[in-house]
């Protein structure tokens, strides 16, 4: 199961990155909660499949040209959740932007119910109760 | 940490059962999501600290008097499951209702809360099982 989560996943970084948003929507249950990492602009959470594609489809607006998400760690499974570091990469409007956070998803049933961003690596892990 | 949550649970079930739901508010993040039993009348998610504490006293408004029992605790990671036994008497035949919520912590706070009827779902779900989940009565 835990390999399946880490698969569901990577197609989800694929399709966000092949703009297929239709993909990335199906990943979700219709009562998905989204969190994102302190001190966000809008903090949320984001509570509904359509909020958290909002959130998603305003963050994509950000920059003109593409915006590519890349895993920069293993994906790391603990029963049912993955954590995983990802690097956010946008261009179009002013500067590029390299945004690094870790995604901690909590996956039931083959699609993801919580999605939680964090700054700190490690603190993504300390919450599945792992340390680096 | 984790043991810290399990006292941080422990104590508001305290609180509940005290009637002081001051206390049970606090321990909740300001931007907690609630998600109700299935089948549950008031489906949720109730979103937001005002939200769920709204819910609670909803809830509690059904008998004179309620108690909630902790039968066992499950401490995983930054989450606690606690099976509970909820007694509530005082208006029509009493009631009593066993559960596990799954909370969420942060900082010392619950962002998180989960209810399932039926406790090896509650496990299964988070990818437990009773042997490997550390118990703590």
């Amino acid at each position: 199961m835990s390999q399946e989560n880490v698969d569901l996943l990577k197609s989800g970084f694929k399709a966000w990155n092949a703009g297929d948003m239709d993909t990335v929507l199906a990943l979700y249950v219709p009562e998905a909660i989204l969190r994102m990492p302190d001190d966000w602009p809008e903090p949320g959470p984001f509570v509904g499949r359509e909020a958290v594609m909002r959130q998603f489809e305003q963050l994509r607006e950000t920059w003109a040209e593409a915006d590519a998400v890349e895993a920069i760690s293993d994906f790391v499974d603990s029963g049912d959740r993955v954590v995983v570091r990802m690097i956010w990469r946008g261009t179009g409007h002013g500067p590029v932007a390299d945004l690094e956070m870790t995604s901690m998803y909590t996956i039931r049933k083959g699609r993801i119910v919580y999605d939680e961003k964090f700054w700190d690596h490690r603190e993504a892990l300390e919450a599945v109760g792992l340390s680096e | 940490m984790s043991q810290d949550n399990v006292d941080i649970i422990r104590s508001a079930i305290a609180s509940w059962n005290a009637g002081n739901m001051d206390a049970v508010r606090e321990g909740l993040d300001p931007n907690v999501v609630a998600t109700p039993l299935q089948g549950w009348p008031e489906q949720g998610p109730f979103v937001g600290r005002d939200a769920v504490m709204a819910w609670y006293g909803q809830v509690r408004e059904a008998w004179d008097i309620d108690t909630v029992e902790a039968i066992r605790f499950v401490e995983a990671g930054d989450r606690v499951l606690v099976r509970v036994r909820w007694h509530g008497a005082g208006q029509g035949p009493e009631s009593t209702m066993e559960f596990t919520a799954v909370y969420t912590m942060r900082k010392g706070g619950t962002v998180y809360i989960e209810f399932f009827w039926d406790h090896a779902e509650a496990l299964q779900a988070l990818g437990l099982s009773e042997q490997d989940a550390h118990v703590d009565t």
